[in-house]
């Protein structure tokens, strides 16, 4: 009996050794549409505003070296901490020398060169031309460079006011006279415009600081928010993140995302909801990419 | 009276007689029961069963029963129980407890008696005192058989074969009760008496009786 | 011939489907889903398990449940370690991040659900009613991938983490099995009556737990005849379960069909099932079979929603095929006799012990239930008589014979109560082992030493017992009349030895007939001298053993008298031959003649001892007695006298 009892012991040993597999795992593929929510890091060094340059009110954030030429048309509006809320209505075009370099003394690369080829107008309206500067540090000093020249219109309350408005879900129109080239019209559909809600819910001291963000929903799959925050001491707004979401009109941010960013740097955090058109056209001098966009810009204190 | 003597009567087959002396001629004695004294035997005297009576020489008395009257001769001693008509099956289980009587063969296994019995060393010097008591008793079976009370003279022979040892190395008697056997039909008993009959000394007369006998039985058990 | 309560049903699916009433097979019980009540067939220790394979995307094995059952009399106790029973679910959890390279990342999430193991005791009033509870411990690991992004220095970057929970529960549940009659039972049992431990902290992971819908289930098992049966079981969560078992010899046939409240179709599936049943172990080789496609892609939306309540039988499991071993493993050996019943042939006199070493005193009838002879060794004892067990000759019995076995006993000279006792004697069957296979129990009277069965032929007992006490006497007696004795002639030494000794003795005595109402009483010599009388038997014994302990010997002679009270007296051998005769009298009646052992003629005299007046006399009438009854009316003969020797 005491044998057979150590045999079957052995035995099922044995075989809980050796016979066993996991049981395979099911895999449940993805059927539900909401919460999808695709993060991205922006802002790299919050101490190197380089990385600001890609971002202020136009929503552009791409890094400017990246950049195509690009045409983006934009509807903003820009929701204060103390709830007024300004409208602008802004366009810009930028056209890039690839076969040029922009260096910085340091001989970081800053970007290309940007070119004037011709007259553009937004809706019959001719833009000015700008200097395009890039911020930077190099040797912790705040250097201002140039890389050439860009085209723009802007009204608001802001700056400079051109007749010119921005109108969302409907149609604008581009054109370029090229210098001692042909006209190039083209219109340029817009988005139905995005009004977007901010709600901060729970507190730091729980660690639980998250936002619940809402906005109308439109005529696009997706939308983008991007997440950024002033810097305290100066009035440049740092891209943190970038959410890619689809447009379902509600995301909650969780609060690993509010609650680290450091209120010693920032003081305000910014929501810039994005609704956006684009489209990259395949010319000769490279990609053109054409967008627009309705942007909402909502202020909050950290 | 008249009731207990019927109940005496009818009680067992081997009811209690009781005798009266019809007549005295010589020398009669009597002992009655246990009893270690012999007494005058007269007339009219009545003998209970436990009496044993004993003629002298030239005497004889004349007992008269309810059954059976017994005339006892001389130089004769009888048990006055004795003097009964048996069947042949009460002298068979009479012959059977003469074995019965004796101790068992067969020694016990287990025995916690450290007694040990047996005669002692040194043989012993007593007188043995013989008398003829033994042949009376004989000579009184033998009347008993002419009384015609065969088994009990039997029955009474055997006893007295037993309690007077000298007896059995009678071989007149010993043929005489023998024969009663034999007539009576008990072959395998008369066999058995004639066979031990043999180991005395006999007169040729004797011996052919004693062999005519012996052949005759084995004969007649053959061709049973 | 009871049930197992292997309740199946979506909270109770039993791998090996449903083998209702078989009290041979003991394999289905080791299911603690399907006999929540924790029955057993059990009877010492029982061990099991359960190798699969699973047919998943890929074929996986996996031993599913190792369990170990231990039944003590009326209770059962289990244990069952399960590594085979969990269930994991990966998925997307809607986030992703883009990497260094501008790729996109999903995250993903996973919860793995795990039965550890469970813990069963039950208790069984009787062969119908049943009443157990067992025990389950489970474990939930949530596993989610979250980036998280970190602000150190100046740099920001996302760091990616897994955020996990491990929640523990524990399921009780108790159950009821309970048999109408031999073909009916019924089982009730609760679903999810106890559940404690842990719930999931975070709100992520809350949603994901399993579900622990509470109910109860009832359960019916029909046995139309004894090679089939048909179960039903319902559960109150809306689940039920049909099957239908048959047998034929060693093998057993099942077929189950289950409708499961969250699976499709109608019946969800079956479960077929061969069995065996070998002397010590139970094979089951059963298949789980879904009637819907298990590999299709399943959704996380409904998972969500749904949850799972049963880890091994939900809508995500895959088809399967089992091999369930079981082994009856008795530590107890098994009967291989019974003793039915004892009788007891002879009374316990105590002071008869030699009676008891010749003939047994009981008789058992014994059944070999075995195919094989077993030789057995049949012990008996009595409760205050005995110290050990007493063997009795060994038996052989042939496979499946009943014989009468004799029991004997020993009854120990130091037994002295003098007081009959109400005791009980055990019988004992051994066969191989130092246990006894079986034994009775007998109640017994035990006579006093005094007691006496009336047979004067165990008068002898009471003799030989006291020997010690009347050689001293007796020597003590005859040394004080040392002259005389002196004097005589060896052959004269017994009758006045006799004659001395019988004086003496009843100098001191009154003849009183038997105090008792009831039985027998003899006394032992001593207790004569003691008490200073006694009756016929009492006062023959005590002379007897007198002469006896100085070498004389002697017979006891029963009058059997028709009916009328019984009487003993004495015989004694003087040990002179006949011709000697006229040394001690001149009545030739009051002697008789027997023939020794070695074969001598001897004297013997009759003595009535209750004459307790002087030799002389006891002898005269002792003489007559013998005469008239012994000889005269062939008393010996016709049996109505008989002569005892006492060796």
């Amino acid at each position: 009996m005491k044998n057979l009892l150590t045999y079957l012991f052995i035995v099922s040993v044995g075989l809980f050794l050796f016979g066993c597999d996991k049981p395979a795992p099911t895999e449940l593929f993805d059927d539900s549409q909401e919460e999808l929510a695709e993060y991205e890091i922006l802002g790299k060094d919050i101490n190197d505003e380089f990385y600001s340059n890609g971002f202020d009110t136009t929503g552009v954030t791409q890094d400017l070296r990246e950049l195509p030429n690009l045409i983006a048309l934009s509807g903003i509006k820009v929701t204060y901490v103390h709830g007024n809320t300004d409208e602008f209505s802004f366009a810009q075009s930028i056209f890039f020398d690839r076969t040029k370099k922009i260096f910085s003394p340091g001989g970081r690369f800053l970007g290309f060169k940007s070119v004037i080829p011709g007259i553009v107008s937004f809706d019959n309206k001719i833009a000015r031309i700008v200097p395009l500067i890039v911020r930077y540090r190099e040797n912790n000093v705040l250097r201002h460079d140039t890389l050439g020249n860009k085209y723009i219109l802007f009204s608001g309350r802001r700056g400079d006011m051109d007749d010119f408005r921005y109108r969302h879900n409907s149609f604008m129109n581009f054109s370029i006279n090229i210098f001692f080239g042909e006209q190039v019209s083209f219109n340029i559909p817009t988005p139905i415009e995005i009004t977007g809600n901010v709600e901060i819910l729970g507190s730091r001291n729980q660690d639980d600081l998250r936002a619940l963000l809402q906005w109308n929903t439109g005529n696009t799959h997706d939308i983008t928010i991007i997440i950024g925050a002033r810097l305290r001491d100066r009035d440049i707004i740092m891209p943190l993140y970038r959410v890619k979401t689809i447009d379902d009109g509600s995301l909650l941010i969780p609060s690993r995302f509010i609650n680290q960013i450091p209120i010693q740097h920032f003081d305000r955090i910014v929501f810039t909801f994005i609704r956006r058109f684009e489209n990259t056209i395949d010319t000769n001098s490279g990609d053109l990419r054409v967008s627009s966009q309705s942007i909402h810009s909502i202020v909050v204190n950290l | 009276m008249k009731t207990l003597l019927m109940i005496l009567m009818f009680a067992g087959i081997l009811s209690a007689q009781t005798f009266t002396v019809e007549k005295v001629s010589g020398d009669v004695k009597y002992q009655n029961g246990s009893s270690e004294t012999w007494s005058t035997l007269k007339i009219g005297a009545i003998l209970k069963d436990d009496a044993v009576i004993s003629t002298g020489q030239n005497s004889s008395v004349l007992l008269k029963g309810s059954k059976v009257n017994f005339n006892l001769n001389e130089s004769s001693a009888v048990s006055v129980s004795n003097i009964k008509k048996m069947n042949i099956d009460e002298l068979l289980l009479a012959l059977a407890m003469e074995d019965m009587m004796n101790a068992p063969k067969e020694t016990k296994k287990s025995s916690d008696n450290t007694a040990v019995y047996g005669t002692k060393e040194g043989e012993s010097t007593l007188q043995i005192i013989t008398d003829d008591f033994g042949i009376k008793r004989l000579n009184g079976a033998v009347q008993l058989a002419e009384n015609s009370l065969e088994e009990s003279a039997v029955v009474a022979a055997k006893e007295t074969y037993r309690k007077y040892p000298d007896t059995k190395n009678l071989p007149s008697y010993r043929i005489y009760f023998a024969n009663i056997l034999y007539d009576k039909g008990l072959y395998e008993e008369a066999l058995d008496e004639y066979v031990d009959i043999q180991k005395l000394k006999l007169t040729d007369e004797e011996r052919a009786e004693v062999n005519t006998k012996t052949e005759s039985i084995k004969m007649k058990l053959l061709s049973e | 011939m009871f049930a197992n309560v292997n309740i199946l049903s979506q909270s109770s699916f039993g791998l090996n489907g449903y083998w209702g009433l078989s009290p041979n097979f003991n394999t289905p019980l080791y299911g603690y889903e399907g006999n929540t009540s924790n029955y057993a067939h059990v009877r010492d220790w029982g061990f099991s398990f359960i190798y699969g394979v699973e047919f998943a995307k890929n074929t996986n094995s996996n031993i599913y449940s190792i369990s170990l059952s231990k039944t003590l009399g009326n209770h059962n106790l289990s244990a069952r370690f399960t590594p085979g029973y969990q269930k994991e679910f990966i998925f997307n959890t809607g986030e992703s991040i883009v990497l260094e390279d501008s790729t996109s990342q999903s995250l993903t999430a996973s919860v793995n659900y795990k039965e550890l193991f469970g813990l069963g005791y039950s208790y069984k009033f009787s062969e119908d009613f049943s009443v157990g509870t067992t025990f389950r411990f489970f474990t939930q690991d949530f596993f989610q991938e979250i980036v998280t992004p970190v602000f150190e220095d100046s740099l920001i970057f996302f760091l990616r983490e897994t955020k996990s929970e491990k929640v523990k529960f524990w399921k009780g549940d108790l159950g009821i099995n309970y048999a109408l009659n031999e073909n009916l039972n019924f089982v009730f049992a609760s679903i999810n009556l106890l559940n404690f431990g842990e719930k999931a902290d975070n709100s992520d992971f809350k949603d994901l737990e399993l579900r622990r819908e509470v109910g109860g289930m009832i359960g019916v098992n029909y046995l139309p005849f004894d090679a089939a049966a048909i179960n039903f079981i319902y559960e109150t969560t809306g689940s039920y379960q049909v099957a239908l078992n048959g047998y034929a010899g060693d093998l057993g046939f099942g077929m189950t069909l289950f409708h499961d409240k969250y699976q499709e179709p109608e019946i969800a599936g079956m479960i077929p099932t061969i069995s065996y049943k070998g002397e010590i172990f139970e094979l089951f080789v059963s298949g789980v079979k879904y009637f819907s496609n298990r590999k299709k892609e399943f959704g996380v939306s409904e998972f969500v929603e749904n949850g799972i309540s049963n880890i091994l039988n939900n809508p995500y499991s895959f088809d399967k095929v089992l091999l369930t071993v079981s082994f009856n493993i008795n530590t107890a050996k098994e009967r291989t006799v019974k003793l039915i019943d004892v009788e007891i042939v002879k009374d316990i006199y105590p002071t008869f012990s030699e009676n008891y070493v010749e003939y047994p005193f009981a008789y058992g009838t014994i059944v070999n239930l075995t195919d094989e002879y077993i030789t057995v060794k049949p012990m008996a004892r009595i409760e205050g008589v005995n110290e050990e067990n007493i063997q009795s000759p060994v038996s052989a019995i042939a496979p499946h014979d009943t014989v009468r076995v004799p029991f004997y006993i020993i009854i120990p000279e130091s037994y002295s109560s003098e007081k009959v006792e109400l005791s009980y004697a055990d019988f004992y069957l051994f066969t191989i082992s130092d246990k006894p296979d079986d034994q009775f129990q007998k109640a017994v009277l035990v006579n006093s030493v005094n007691s006496w069965d009336g047979r004067v032929s165990n008068l002898r007992y009471f003799i030989k017992k006291d020997l010690d006490f009347s050689m001293s006497h007796a020597k003590a007696v005859l040394s004080s009349n040392k002259t005389v004795l002196d004097t005589l002639p060896i052959a004269l030494e017994n009758f006045y030895k006799a004659k001395i000794l019988f004086n003496e003795y009843v100098a001191n005595l009154v003849y009183i007939s038997d105090p008792r109402a009831t039985g027998e009483y003899v006394q032992f010599p001593h207790q004569t001298f003691e008490l200073k009388g006694g009756d016929c038997d009492d006062l023959s014994v005590g002379y007897s053993s007198l002469l006896e302990s100085v070498g004389i010997q002697t017979a006891l002679v029963d009058y059997k008298a028709n009916g009328k009270v019984r009487h003993v007296n004495l015989l004694f051998n003087t040990k002179l031959s006949p011709n000697q005769a006229k040394v001690l009298t001149n009545n030739d009646t009051k002697y008789f003649i027997r023939e020794s052992v070695d074969g001598k003629d001897e004297i013997w005299l009759p003595v009535e001892v209750t004459s307790l007046t002087d030799f002389e006399t006891a002898w005269k009438l002792g003489a007559e007695k013998f005469n008239k009854e012994a000889i005269s009316e062939l008393g010996i003969a016709k049996g109505k006298v008989n002569i005892v020797d006492i060796y």
